[in-house]
């Protein structure tokens, strides 16, 4: 009985969802990607192991069920609570599922291909030295050392030790060695903490002197590099670009930028009423509003939107996601490149979306400072469109305000119109 | 003369020197007091045969102007264990233990008698400095009675008289090209070979020697493991394992005796823990 176990939890997160719950091309699933050229075929038993969390959030089970349909026979296991680390998620799925005999351990965060089926006690690590481009956080990375036999002399967790990572999958001839391995070093009397698989298996090697095969893995593509990421994400979504707009339609921001502008404005002993400024300038590139309740002093001007930006920071709390506008860039994801395409400037859209923790899911953020014009000039959208060089009959907009709207109308691309989401 | 000062805890002045393009380490008396037991070292290690370990030579000695006893030695270019095992292939493990084990025994046959009322006496004495930390509120003084009483119940026959290094933790232990060197011999008040298995331990359980460390990774926390449980495996092989309480019990003699020399609260919380947990496993009846 040989038995794979795909390791999904406490991953990474992608497009608002965990990573391994994205897809890589229009319908495979990263989840079932991690399978390929790996010979899963050869195992008697497939086990994915998520978080409750996941499944409950997320749906994983059932869009792993789902995704996998088509590919092969899995099992699920899920974890009632959140983990220490991988080598105790992998010590309750066997408890949990009852695996014994052999076992082999996959991470979901990178795809790669085994020339050999690697049977037995093993390892499948990059030759960093033969991959043709650098990897992404190397330091994060365990360390191989191996002699000319191909034997495992050492495995090392985030220490630089040999020119030879590991590639994410475990073999391990009986699930027993894991299972007394991991038991010795989580046992009361001295337990240590947030245990790797390769902890476990330098264990192994030290203390019983167990030998463990080095596997060669081609072509290492470690999804958690936004590299690879957009490297994957071109094979998709060809000409296609849905643009979003920040203030008004993401996010519903109306009361930051108010209550910076009201702060910056008091300073200079100008009032703004909150009505007015929903009604008449939200949205709005600040020199279409100000001058009119200010003054004409392009200096104070300039100078009170900068206090503006300073201040913006402050009331990122006010903001209101639009969450169902994030479930539908999710899903349009898997077609669409994504674009955020705003008059905000630069360093309030870092702002947001950091607070947020968006700060990765659009493929292009074009912000004021990347157009000459503002909306309802069309130049921003055409600007996008040009860098994935989509035509606009194969574009959506997502806009609120009347200069949006009529921007994405001469832009020549549908748009639809947020009118509020709270 | 060129000289660079090396870490030192016991008071002792060590020094790396050169002269005439040769390195050598010179090791001073803290004061005139401490002559005497400086001294018992540098003879100990002078007097040091193994099949298993090496010691620095001793090259010389003799009185500092300011009355205090110095000796020369060997300055063996490596690391010490402590240090070493950080980075230590982790199959070379098991050929460290044995060498250690292989000299520890290797030595501690050649028995003689330790009369009866030493340890009791030292017990006796344990007690009374306790009485003076009663105050401190970081010292657990519920836990120290019940290691107390715990000593005073155990008969010490056990503990025959043999040679023995006297404070073998893992940075009196140096690695150079696979060699191992002892350094720092100690003049215990009592000579036994458990004594020096002990203080093993209390590295590779307690990671006495790593009590200064801001962290321990992850890599050296394995490798300590696979040491411990070598040294464990390797201690219970021999006679049947009869030994294995008794080490146990020297090694809680061992942190009981830290208290009275310790200041700051944080050791004193590092002794509390390791305490608890080796009393828990005598209590237990071993591992
Ligand atoms: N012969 C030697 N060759 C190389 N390094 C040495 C030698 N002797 C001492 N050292 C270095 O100096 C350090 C301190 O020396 P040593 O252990 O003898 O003194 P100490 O620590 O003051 O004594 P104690 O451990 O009793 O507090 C050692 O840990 C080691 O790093
Ligand atoms: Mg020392």
């Amino acid at each position: 009985m040989r038995t794979l176990i795909v390791l999904c939890a406490g991953q990474q997160m992608r497009m608002q969802c965990p990573l391994y719950l994205n897809h890589y091309s229009c319908n495979v699933l990263l989840a079932a990607k991690v399978l390929e050229n790996i010979h899963a075929d050869t195992y008697d038993r497939i086990i994915y192991t998520v978080s409750q969390e996941d499944c409950e959030k997320y749906d994983a089970r059932n869009i792993l069920q789902d995704g996998m349909k088509d590919v092969y026979p899995i099992q699920i296991f899920t974890l009632a609570q959140s983990t220490s680390g991988p080598a105790q998620s992998l010590y309750l799925t066997i408890k949990g599922m009852n695996v014994a005999g052999e076992i082999a351990v996959r991470d979901c965060t990178s795809s790669f291909c085994l020339a050999e089926n690697a049977r037995g006690n093993f390892v499948a690590g990059v030759d960093l030295v033969r991959l043709d481009r650098d990897v992404y956080r190397v330091r994060q990375k365990s360390f191989i050392v191996v002699n000319e036999q191909g034997q495992i002399l050492d495995i090392v967790e985030k220490s630089f030790r040999s020119d030879i990572i590991s590639a994410g999958l475990y073999g391990f001839e009986n699930a027993e060695d894991f299972v007394m391995a991991y038991e010795r070093l989580s046992d009361w009397h001295h337990p240590i903490k947030h245990l790797y698989i390769s902890n476990i298996i330098s264990y192994l090697i030290g203390y019983r002197q167990l030998v463990f095969h080095f596997a060669e893995a081609t072509g290492y593509e470690d999804w958690k590099d936004p590299d690879a990421w957009s490297r994957l994400q071109d094979k998709q979504g060809q000409g296609k670009l849905v643009m979003v707009d920040l203030d008004g339609t993401l996010f519903d921001t109306r009361q930051v930028n108010y209550m910076a502008y009201r702060e910056a404005l008091e300073r200079h002993g100008f009032q703004l009423d909150y009505e007015y400024y929903c009604e008449h300038c939200n949205g709005k590139y600040y020199m279409d509003f100000l001058p009119q309740i200010t003054t004409q002093d392009e200096l104070i001007l300039h100078q009170i939107h900068m206090e503006k930006k300073a201040a913006y920071k402050k009331y990122l709390g006010c903001a209101v996601l639009n969450k169902t506008l994030i479930d539908m860039l999710r899903l349009m994801g898997r077609e669409y490149r994504e674009a955020l395409v705003t008059t905000a400037s630069k360093e309030n859209t870092d702002d947001i979306l950091n607070y947020f923790g968006m700060s990765n899911i659009f493929d292009l953020i074009l912000t004021r400072e990347d157009t000459e014009h503002v909306k309802p000039n069309p130049e921003c959208f055409i600007k996008a469109m040009a860098h994935f060089s989509a035509l606009p009959e194969n574009c959506i907009i997502f806009e609120d305000s009347e200069e949006g709207i009529e921007a994405a109308r001469r832009a020549g691309v549908q748009c639809c119109v947020v009118k509020g989401y709270r | 003369m060129w000289t660079k000062a090396l870490s030192g805890h016991s008071g002792c002045q060590v020094l790396l020197c050169e002269s005439d393009a040769r390195l050598f380490v010179r090791k001073i008396s803290g004061s005139s007091d401490y002559n005497a037991r400086l001294q018992v070292q540098a003879e100990k290690q002078a007097r040091f045969e193994s099949r298993f370990v090496s010691v620095p030579k001793v090259l010389d000695s003799g009185i500092t102007n300011d009355g205090c006893y110095y000796f020369d030695m060997e300055y063996i270019r490596g690391v010490t264990l402590a240090e070493y095992m950080r980075r230590i292939e982790i199959g070379k493990i098991r050929g460290f233990v044995s060498r250690l084990i292989g000299h520890i025994v290797d030595v501690g046959n050649k028995s003689g008698y330790i009369k009866a009322d030493v340890f009791s006496d030292k017990i006796n004495a344990l007690r009374q400095s306790f009485a003076a930390l009663e105050a401190d509120a970081s010292v657990d003084m519920q836990l120290i009675n019940r290691a107390l009483a715990a000593l005073e119940a155990h008969s010490w026959q056990s503990f025959t008289q043999s040679s023995c290094h006297g404070d073998l933790t893992l940075e009196n232990i140096i690695v150079h090209d696979s060699e191992l060197y002892f350094i720092d011999f100690l003049d215990s008040f009592y000579d036994c070979w458990i004594l020096d298995i002990s203080t093993l331990l209390q590295d590779a359980y307690a990671l006495w020697a790593y009590r200064n460390w801001d962290i321990v990774d992850m890599n050296t926390q394995i490798r300590l493991a696979v040491f411990r449980d070598i040294l464990m495996d390797e201690l219970t092989a021999i006679d049947a394992g009869v030994w294995v309480n008794e080490v146990f019990y020297a090694l809680l003699l061992k942190l009981l005796r830290i208290y009275p020399y310790t200041k700051d609260e944080k050791t004193i919380r590092f002794l509390n823990d390791k305490t608890a947990l080796v009393l828990l496993i005598l209590e237990q009846g071993g591992l």
